[in-house]
């Protein structure tokens, strides 16, 4: 297979079934070298089981996934050392410090120990959480867990950094940072592949974008390329357009259930 | 290796941060600690009151050993099933359930090297295989030693050999569970783990207050008849109901304790310096348990490795 030099993921025909049922179907897909890729698609569209068949933690049941020409299932090391990843709801160590936590990921991702504490400093900083990183992260809220585990997975520089849901448990400050960070990472020519529900990360920051719904991609292109196949002006009008939310039965029954009193 | 240094600099770390942190953690440490160390002393001691007796009535040198090695074989057999059931029951946790997993299986660290280290955690550092090596592999060994003066190197070398001896146990648990784990679900797996250790449990209550002098009359006399019948051959045959009771289950573990038996016998029955004459009990130990734990755990991490992390 010949595998293009700007193409930092490939997706071909990946597929995978839980108990034989399927939850992605023949997904193809690439994410090039310096862009952001979004992937959308409703709750169980299949995004996380994608997600985390890029990262490893799935076995295909069919397809395969290359990390920089590297095949995931043949290669696992070679691949996995230049992805970083943060899922919805990352693990973390309870009993370790926020900074103890994000040196660990680092090294064992293969960040140099050389100016890594100055890097890691830096990050909390950024984050607002330069006195919190060094208390045991037991104590943390859901959006400093967040924090810690992108400062963790930002230490070596991946070549593409798989994110699900970025900023689901941020406030819009840290979410900015993110985004930011996130424009960052493009311009120094790596690349970002994010899923999320958030229609304005989506279309604001994406380069390209992917719309998934039952395992499988409906659609696929730049922002205007979806807007001309699609024949919709914003990005929720297209992705409810191909994911069903404009059912006409579904705004019947809407209507049904919030007419109240006066309407009975 | 600089990912195994990683992963144990990590393990450390939480160590420290879960018992010693503070000033009153490492109080709270030292307190369970000494508490353990007087648990073990306390069960030697009571172990040593059991042997006394027939040490006594049997001082002629060999008899004694022979008499007590079948109860010294029991334990042995004791601690070989409890740790087949308790790293079984650790390894699900350890390595199907812990949400850490996901964590570290999207990094480059290769999974043989997460599942060896897991594995040796679990049958070395675990606090309860530490309780189980000391309550019935040390203290019992030691009160033999003490009853029968044995010489310095013998008890230099127990725990080591003991440790040694867990490890077979717990790679065999290991693989049970990895076997099981490709028909049963976790929940499944659970349950025939705790109906496992509930007859465990049960057996033990039996062996503890069931008439311990009985028992151990019982014990010798039978053991006596079937050494002089069966010499070389484990002992077991003087517990009916254990034999019963575990059937197949025992034959293994048993080979393995009398084997270790006869290592403890040999230890201050020979006129040799004690190093020399240990030497080839010792490479041979060495060399069944790395054998035993080798072959079983490369074919399980592979299974593992092809395992999803949900």
């Amino acid at each position: 297979m010949n595998f293009a030099p700007e193409t930092v993921l490939e997706l071909n025909n990946l597929s995978k079934s839980y108990n034989g049922l399927p939850a992605v179907q023949n997904v193809s897909l690439t994410v090039n070298k310096g862009e952001i890729f979004g992937f959308l698609g409703p709750n169980g569209a299949g995004k996380t089981t994608t997600m985390k068949c890029c990262a490893g933690l799935l076995r295909p049941s069919g397809g395969e996934i290359r990390v920089s020409g590297f095949d995931l299932a043949r290669q696992p090391a070679s691949a996995k050392a230049l992805l970083g990843y943060v899922p919805d709801n990352p693990y973390l160590y309870e009993k370790l410090t926020g900074r103890e936590m994000a040196a660990f990921v680092g090294r064992l991702y293969g960040a140099t120990p050389e100016g890594l504490q100055d890097k890691i400093e830096s990050y909390f900083r950024l984050f607002e959480m330069e006195t919190e990183c060094d208390q045991l992260i037991q104590g943390y809220s859901r959006g400093m867990r967040q924090k810690t585990a992108l400062v963790a997975a930002l230490l070596h520089q991946p070549l593409l950094l798989l994110v699900d849901e970025p900023t689901a448990n941020l406030d819009p400050k840290s979410a900015r940072l993110v985004k930011d960070i996130f424009q960052l990472i493009k311009q120094q020519g790596r690349s970002v592949f994010l899923s999320t529900h958030v229609m304005e990360i989506a279309e604001n920051l994406c380069d390209r974008l992917a719309i998934i719904d039952g395992g499988t991609l409906l659609a696929i292109g730049e922002m205007e390329h979806l807007r001309r196949q699609h024949h919709g002006e914003s990005l929720e009008e297209i992705f409810l357009a191909l994911t069903g939310g404009h059912d006409p039965e579904t705004q019947k029954v809407l209507l049904e259930l919030t007419r109240g009193k006066e309407g009975a | 290796m600089e990912q195994l240094r990683l992963l144990l600099q990590k393990d450390l770390l939480l160590w420290r941060n879960s018992y010693w942190r503070t000033g009153k953690q490492a109080a709270v440490t030292l307190a369970v600690a000494a508490v353990a160390l007087l648990a073990v002393g306390f069960f030697a001691r009571h172990l040593l009151r059991w042997f006394s007796p027939i040490a006594e009535t049997f001082i002629q040198g060999g008899l004694t050993v022979n008499m007590l090695s079948p109860l010294v074989s029991l334990l042995l057999v004791w601690l070989f099933v409890i740790s087949f059931f308790s790293a079984a029951q650790l390894s699900r946790e350890r390595f199907l359930l812990t949400p850490d997993l996901a964590l570290l299986i999207a990094t480059p660290v290769s999974s043989k090297i997460i599942f060896a280290l897991r594995f040796l955690f679990m049958a070395f550092l675990s606090p309860s295989g530490f309780f189980e090596v000391a309550l019935f592999g040390l203290a019992p060994l030691a009160a033999l030693g003490l009853i029968t003066a044995a010489p310095w190197p013998y008890f230099a070398l127990l725990l080591p050999l003991i440790y040694l001896y867990r490890i077979i146990p717990a790679a065999l648990g290991v693989t049970l569970i990895m076997l099981l784990s490709r028909a049963l679900p976790p929940r499944r797996l659970y349950q025939a783990l705790t109906a496992g250790n509930f007859l465990l449990g049960a057996i033990n209550f039996y062996f503890i207050f069931g008439g311990q002098q009985a028992l151990l009359t019982r014990l010798a006399a039978r053991l006596a008849g079937a050494e002089r019948i069966l010499w070389g051959f484990p002992p077991l045959a003087a517990t009916r109901e254990a034999t019963f009771l575990y059937g197949p289950l025992f034959l293994l573990p048993l080979a393995i304790a009398f084997y270790y038996r006869q290592i403890a016998l040999f230890s201050f029955m020979h006129a040799l310096p004690q190093p020399v004459a240990m030497a080839p009990a010792i490479l041979l130990t060495v060399a069944l348990a790395t054998a035993v734990t080798w072959l079983s755990l490369r074919r399980m991490a592979a299974v593992w490795q092809g395992m999803e992390i949900k």
